[in-house]
């Protein structure tokens, strides 16, 4: 095609940029438009009454010595990196077990599907109930005459117990395995099974190999939503306690959220937003980079 | 010349109708006129605020009024975002402790001319602490909705110590040590080994949190008297904290201390809310509840068939109440096209004993409005009001300039959870200190 399309090219390029206009406008209005303006709030002293003014590199440099920056980091982090194993861990053994010939494997499929169309608050309120200290998961253990953990008050068992409710909604995850298992060709199989591969082995020599672009979106995927993590540190903690207990789900996410909604000073929310972009950005980088090492599109 | 006359005429027809309609902001009394109205009071509040719109709209037939009911907890956000976008309904519930982040010059209508051209002369309609209140840098910005000053009272169920073998007269407590005492007896008293009904937990989430009202008590305010320092690193407020450590020690140690209070919140008071645990007070499963005076109502509507007592907060160095300079207040938005009728109805619903009068009355709460409180209905509550008269005292302690309760009750609520995970007390409180320096900053500097 020539560098300027003339006559029924140039027709079609109309067309499609006319067509794709709407998209392309609500991209730049509502998305491109706010992360920008949030990058140049975050250069000023901002309230959300009376305006602001330009203070330079100020915000970064208060984020930067916040304890309470690092602290939410750190919990986010820390967050992340046990959903993320998690949730796959939970997706794919359920869509493996569901690819298999089990009987009622369509019920199965829709139960452990239901809980990711719910709203994640009503698991969290459910779940909440389920781990007080008299809640069904202790007087369960008491039955086993287990001394059960205050789940909820615990600094080291807010963010665990935080996981394992959101890995309810693992259904989405299962749904997008359950296909990549079955694009998987099932000649592979028969071979490995001919060349005396167990059924472990062939998971982990041909599944895995072959559906992992689909793990590496999921990857992706999870680690975007552990990065904004934000309700479980809301509602969950025991005595409505934002963030706790001791800050231990105080999330960088509900850590701007405080910011912003509670404290009124969004020049610094818009400060640790623009941060946060600057780290799922690199993130997302770093992993797409080294992807290549264990992602495999081609057999 | 006709079609002169004809120009002339409509140009002053125009001219008229402009000026009747645009150049004063007083409204004509049989004009309609619909003002918005966002308030705080849901529950059994939310009838009365109903009788009150009622009676004000008897007595003004051609005024409409428009409630919206948030919840207390949500409205200092609601308030500060509509401030910034200027969409403030034309009156609005506020609290004067925001006063310094909500730029009252800039969003709020200064009332100074509307009470001048009234002749009204605040300090001689409400109590001294009430009006003083009102002002931000020498204006009045804001007229009281309900009383600041009774936050600390001390509940007790009759019911329960005489079942506990105690005398609730002669045994109510009046200092710290005999709270203590009475405590330990009472929970002694009535449960075997397990945890059924408590005295009282120094970090329920009541109206103020208990540290802030027995640090005052004892003389030591959290924060500064410009509200934009913490004092939560001061040893009198430590001090505080570690005497309630000897409390749930004494009067819980047997049952597991923290633990036992947290498993008795789960099983008991059913949830881990401020209305669960005041609902714990109303049910009889908690001898003992430090609120204010609001909770007289909640108490007697909950459990109409339960004898309880008000006295004065049994403090550290005797009893006292636990005053705040800052309280509920109603304000007329800067941008409200109709102000003088808002100013018509703010005075209604804060200086007339008409409006407020009658709803504090209905409270049994104390009324900001100084006549109000000598009503014999008031007199009918004998030794409460009384009790609830000498907890209001003002001058027993500090005033509490911007104490931001939200802020500070879940920090302060989490103290028994990280005491149970170890943490030492110095170092919560440490931590709280420097969390509440780091909000102050976020909301002054």
């Amino acid at each position: 095609m020539p560098a300027h399309p003339k006559g029924p090219a140039r027709v079609r390029v109309r067309t499609i940029l006319l067509f794709m206009a709407p998209w392309l406008l609500s991209l730049i209005v509502f998305w491109y438009g706010p992360i920008f303006y949030t990058v140049i709030l975050s250069f000023m002293k901002y309230r959300l009454i009376g305006g602001g003014h330009f203070i330079g590199f100020h915000n970064y440099k208060e984020t930067f010595t916040d304890p309470f920056f690092w602290n939410g980091l750190s919990n986010t982090f820390i967050f992340t990196a046990m959903f993320i194993p998690a949730n796959f861990a939970a997706g794919l053994m359920t869509a493996w077990l569901l690819s298999s010939e089990i009987p009622a494997k369509g019920l199965f499929r829709s139960i452990i599907y239901v809980p990711a169309v719910l709203p994640m608050i009503a698991i969290l309120v459910l779940g909440k109930f389920l781990f007080y200290p008299n809640g069904l998961v202790n007087s369960f253990l008491a039955l086993l005459r287990i001394p059960g953990p205050f789940w909820l008050s615990n600094p080291h068992l807010i963010k665990p117990t935080s996981v394992l409710l959101m890995i309810w909604q693992c259904g989405t995850a299962m749904v997008i395995y359950l296909g990549a298992l079955k694009a998987v060709p099932g000649h592979y199989y028969e071979a490995a099974e001919i060349d005396g591969l167990n059924r472990l082995g062939q998971f982990m020599k041909i599944t895995i190999p072959l559906i992992s672009p689909t793990i590496f979106f999921r990857a992706i995927m999870d680690l975007i939503f552990g990065l904004m993590i934000f309700i479980p540190g809301l509602v969950l903690p025991e005595g409505n306690v934002p963030g706790g207990p001791g800050n231990a789900s105080r999330y960088y996410a509900l850590h701007l959220y405080e910011k912003a909604f509670q404290r009124f000073n969004l020049g610094e929310a818009s400060t640790l937003a623009t941060i946060l972009i600057i780290i799922s950005f690199l993130i997302t980088f770093l992993i797409m980079k080294t992807s290549e090492r264990f992602v495999h599109y081609e057999v | 010349m006709k079609r002169l006359l004809l120009i002339v005429l409509t140009v002053m027809m125009i001219s008229v109708g402009l000026f009747a309609n645009g150049g004063s902001e007083k409204t004509d009394s049989d004009s309609p006129v619909t003002i918005t109205y966002w308030h705080l009071w849901g529950g059994s509040r939310t009838e009365l605020i109903d009788q009150l719109i009622s009676r004000y709209t008897e007595l003004h037939p051609n005024v409409i009024i428009e409630p919206t009911f948030t919840p207390p907890n949500e409205l200092q956000k609601k308030v500060v975002q509509a401030a910034g976008t200027g969409t403030l309904p034309d009156v609005v519930q506020i609290h004067t402790g925001w006063y310094s982040s909500l730029m009252p010059e800039t969003t709020l209508t200064n009332l100074d001319e509307y009470l001048k051209g009234d002749n009204i002369v605040i300090e001689d309609i409400l109590v001294a602490a009430e009006a003083e209140r009102c002002y931000f840098n020498g204006s009045v910005y804001s007229l009281p909705n309900v009383n600041a000053g009774a936050q600390g009272l001390f509940f007790y169920n009759k019911d329960l110590m005489l079942k506990a073998g105690l005398d609730p007269v002669a045994d109510a407590p009046s200092d710290w040590e005999s709270f203590m005492e009475v405590s330990r007896t009472l929970v002694e008293k009535l449960n075997d080994d397990e945890l059924n009904v408590i005295a009282w937990d120094p970090y329920q989430m009541a109206g103020q949190p208990a540290t802030i009202i027995f640090s005052y008590g004892a003389g030591f305010p959290t924060v500064s008297d410009d509200g934009k320092t913490s004092r939560f690193n001061d040893p009198g407020i430590l001090a505080t904290a570690k005497a309630f450590e000897e409390y749930v020690d004494t009067v819980y140690g047997r049952f597991g201390g923290y633990k036992a209070l947290l498993e008795w919140n789960s099983r008991v008071a059913g949830a881990d809310t401020g209305a669960a645990q005041v609902q714990a007070f109303i049910n009889e499963g908690q001898a003992f509840y430090v609120s204010g005076s609001w909770t007289i109502g909640q108490v007697k509507s909950g459990n109409s068939d339960m004898d309880f007592g008000i006295i004065p907060v049994p403090g550290f160095n005797g009893p006292h109440g636990g005053t705040a300079k800052n309280g509920w207040s109603y304000a007329i938005s800067n941008n409200s096209e109709q102000k003088q009728a808002a100013y018509d109805f703010l005075k209604f619903i804060t200086i007339d004993p008409a409006g407020n009068g009658a709803f504090c009355i209905a409270q049994g709460r104390p009324c900001p409005i100084s006549s109000v409180n000598n009503d014999p209905a008031y007199s009918a509550m004998g030794d409460m009001w009384t009790n609830l008269v000498a907890s209001m005292n003002t001058d027993i302690v500090p005033t509490a300039p911007d104490i931001n309760q939200d802020a500070l009750k879940p920090w302060l609520r989490d103290v028994p959870n990280r005491r149970i995970a170890g943490e030492s007390i110095e170092d919560i409180y440490a931590s709280i200190h420097a969390q509440y320096q780091d909000y102050l900053d976020d909301l002054y500097n």
